[in-house]
């Protein structure tokens, strides 16, 4: 009689217990554990995490704090921590400047017409890749990883995005270099496991191809969707150098670019001081600027974090 | 099926982008009769061309449309302009760009035109132009200027001072404001050690300054003959030395850099110098001056009541004065760097030389030196019945681009870059002190030129190490002779060469 094999050490591996001798699998079935005394070497890892997680936050609360205080709060200690003489003067500043609205609208905008027309490029190429039996699948996905390898240049892009006539477009902030190949490669990897038992099932019931990838392919693959468009949204947002060479108009200027010109119009030290007859920007108020410009992907961030954790990963697990 | 959803992506290909595009740039059109000029220059964050009533205004005066490009980075798009082969009519550059390969393969290319005769017969470019300025100027060799410039007033920077503190320590500045060495240190040891602002608690430092990328630099270095500004060398006619014009920075047989180094050690260990000057990068140090820590740092003297207003919001009963300038006996002497140029603006479209320089021409005349410094009547100040004006809240606002519209100034005139409203006494009492560090200024005789030699890899890593170790000995971790060995690396890095390459030049000027 054939059965299933029995392991002999039937799951009491001693490779299989934590620190504390509980079993892998009854710590992952959230089987309740004996206590554990807490030992130097944990105290230190705490700790160390304790301190780089403080000096990692500090900077973002500072610059928060500074923005809800007072420009004299400021003077008498820029390390604030608790904002001092509450103040939103700040944001006032930032909502009183000509170009804030329209450049909030614009970074939008491009972020996420651009994750969405990104996401569609990646998913519609990464699929058919993660096929098997694709002829010349070798072949494309070298050409893909080329890509990786060489750019043409700030000219050649730039003399390219004018030919297309998508300069001084905002469709130039996320057209070109929208299929990145990192992630295609990451998408591949990731469909590649969807077993293609899946597919033949929806195959022989008569769904297109272009159900099955909108019903049950993209479905299955919502974690490594979700992250990528985090990696995309977070890169078109931060988005600065593209805006630097393809946007001539203010009105097309984003948050990045309006950001930098407010925060260092006034701070090059060699600059001639003559040329500064406005009053200067307080640091208060250009705080308040940079708070608006990552909030929205503070508010985002937290909602797709459990996505971008598994994702991170995703693509290397295997069977 | 498959057909529709095919034909389904063809058109979303071709009409997504139709739909989702912005509009770019209207084209420029020519109004009969009158000029056009597209112009690519530095702007501020807040200023909007479109129906701006100066803008108006001056379109009416110089009977020029004008199509002002706003980018945000100068300098890169002026590499993509030239990538790109669509020119403006006008560019600005700095004055440093006069060494700019892009700028000067421009010119032998023929993309940029000269503009000589018309600049020659632009009466306020003439008159409004530092006779310093025209060497500079000719680029090439054909007798051709190609740029046509713009000036600032060269002056060798004092220190604004807390009034109300020198009040207190018993100390009171006379005559044209200048002080010695030893007045100057007796301010800042006063400053420091006897309760200048009157708290009961020791808080205060004499002085501040900035610094760049931590570095420190010698910002009392005037006195001793070596100059202020990291980075600058101000040539002066020495004796004993290699050559006949020597920074005394690099100078082996003289020892002025020893004793300026050892001034400032002294000061930063006596603790009159702010502590922070290492980390005063950008405005740090203006904020060390607003919040009421130092008493003096170096500043535009134009500026005093400006930094006064800020002070004044955290302490009401705050005053100001100004250093025109510290001297070790003898008259006061300053450095002047450069001869004077501050931009420089190139034509690249045939035909509108005479536009450009007519604007530039006009900007200079007193209607247009009225404009950029008082703004528009009606929209940022009112008459008076006795002539003087009354200025309106909306001049703050133009205060805050119109040295950027002013795209040429008077290379005499420091009142443009005072702010109007600052009151006709404080004004009056500024220029003064601006006029006496434009007098103290002694120019170095290159004139801002800088050869080849200067800009090879060796020397500038020497430089910085020189850089280095002036920091290292003012905060006193190396002895002050270490600057002999680092000066000794400079010349076999490439010092003497460039020491050489700069006396040729000025032995050519001459």
């Amino acid at each position: 009689m054939v059965g299933p094999a029995r392991s002999r050490t039937n799951g009491r591996h001693a490779g299989n217990r934590g620190p504390a001798g509980r079993r892998f699998e009854d710590r992952i079935r959230g089987v309740p554990r004996a206590r554990h005394r807490l030992h130097a070497a944990d105290l230190a890892i705490y700790g160390v995490l304790a301190t780089v997680a403080a000096v990692t936050i500090y900077p973002f609360w500072n610059v928060i704090a500074v923005s809800v205080s007072s420009y004299s709060a400021y003077l008498e200690n820029p390390l604030l921590v608790i904002p001092r003489e509450p103040s939103i003067q700040a944001y006032r500043f930032v909502l009183a400047h000509p170009l804030i609205r329209s450049s909030y609208r614009n970074t939008v905008f491009v972020t996420v017409a651009g994750t969405a027309f990104r996401m569609i490029l990646i998913t519609l190429t990464a699929y058919p890749l993660a096929r098997r039996g694709l002829r010349g699948k070798r072949v494309l996905v070298t050409l893909l990883v080329v890509t990786l390898m060489f750019n043409g240049g700030l000219i050649p892009n730039f003399l390219l995005v004018r030919k297309l006539g998508l300069y001084n477009t905002l469709l130039a902030l996320f057209v070109p270099g929208a299929l990145s190949a990192f992630h295609v490669i990451l998408m591949k990897s990731f469909l590649e496991t969807v077993p293609e038992s899946l597919i033949e099932a929806a195959t022989m019931d008569g769904a297109p191809e272009i159900v099955i990838l909108a019903r049950i392919i993209v479905p299955v693959a919502t974690p490594i969707i979700a992250t990528l468009s985090l990696f995309n949204a977070v890169s078109l947002w931060n988005s600065f150098f593209s805006a630097v060479v393809y946007i001539r108009d203010r009105g097309l200027w984003t948050m990045q670019l309006l950001l930098r010109e407010i925060v260092v119009e006034q701070t090059t030290f060699l600059e001639d001081p003559t040329e500064f007859t406005a009053e200067y920007t307080p640091q208060n108020l250009k705080y308040g600027v940079i708070v608006v410009a990552m909030l929205p992907i503070l508010f985002v961030y937290p909602f797709l974090q459990r996505y971008f954790v598994k994702g991170i990963v995703i693509g290397s697990v295997k069977g | 099926m498959k057909r529709l959803f095919a034909l389904l992506i063809v058109a979303g290909a071709l009409f997504v982008p139709a739909i989702l595009g912005a509009t770019g740039v209207s084209e420029e059109t020519a109004t009969t009769g009158r000029d056009t000029l597209s112009f690519l220059g530095s702007w501020p964050s807040t200023f909007e061309p479109e129906g701006n009533p100066v803008v108006e205004y001056i379109d009416e005066q110089t009977n020029i449309d004008f199509a002002f490009e706003t980018p945000a980075n100068l300098g890169e798009r002026r590499q993509l302009v030239f990538a790109s082969a669509e020119y403006p009519d006008m560019i600005q550059w700095h004055v440093s760009d006069l060494e700019n390969r892009l700028l000067l393969d421009a010119v032998e290319d023929g993309i940029v035109l000269p503009v000589t005769e018309e600049v020659k017969a632009a009466e306020n470019i003439q008159r409004y132009t530092n006779p310093l300025s025209w060497p500079a100027l000719e680029i090439t060799d054909d007798g051709e200027y190609y740029v046509i410039p713009a000036n600032t007033i060269v002056r060798a920077d004092g220190y604004f001072v807390r009034k109300d503190w020198l009040d207190n320590v018993g100390i009171e500045l006379t005559g044209d404001h200048s002080v010695t060495l030893e007045e100057f240190t007796e301010i800042l040891r006063r400053f420091t050690e006897e309760d200048p602002d009157g708290n009961g608690r020791d808080d205060t430092y004499g002085l501040t300054f900035g610094s760049r990328d931590g570095q420190l630099f010698l910002g009392i270095g005037w006195p001793f003959g070596v100059g202020r500004w990291a980075g600058l060398d101000w040539f002066r006619s020495v004796d004993g030395e290699a050559y006949p014009y020597m920074p005394l920075t690099y100078a082996k047989n003289h020892t002025n850099m020893i004793e300026a180094l050892e001034y400032h050690r002294m000061i930063w260990e006596k603790g009159y110098i702010d502590p922070n000057w290492p980390t005063n990068t950008g405005r740090a140090a203006v904020d060390r001056l607003y919040s009421g820590v130092v008493g003096m740092s170096d500043q535009f003297g134009g500026h005093t009541y400006r930094h006064l207003y800020n002070i004044q919001q955290q302490n009401p009963d705050a005053e100001a004065t100004y250093i025109t300038g510290v001297t070790r006996g003898g008259p006061v002497e300053g450095p002047g760097f450069g001869s004077g140029l501050y931009m420089l603006h190139t034509v690249q479209t045939p035909g509108k030389e005479p536009v450009a320089v007519r604007w530039i021409n006009w900007l200079l005349s007193d209607e247009g030196f009225e404009l950029t410094w008082h703004g528009l009547e009606g929209l940022h100040f009112t008459r008076n019945t006795d002539g003087t004006r009354t200025y309106l809240p909306e001049y703050d606002e133009y205060a805050g681009w119109r040295t950027y519209l002013a795209k040429a100034r008077r290379y005499n005139e420091p009142r443009f870059f005072m702010k109007a409203n600052a009151g006709q006494a404080a004004i009056e009492q500024m220029t003064r002190w601006v006029h006496q560090c434009m007098e103290n200024v002694v120019y170095s005789p290159d004139l801002g030129y800088r050869p080849p030699s200067a800009s090879t890899q060796s020397l500038l890593d020497a430089k910085t190490e020189l850089d280095v170790t002036i920091s290292k000995i003012i905060v006193g971790r190396l002895p002050v002779d270490a600057w002999w060995d680092a000066l000794e690396n400079w010349y076999d890095a490439g010092g003497d060469a460039y020491l050489r390459d700069m006396n040729e030049y000025i032995a050519r000027q001459e």
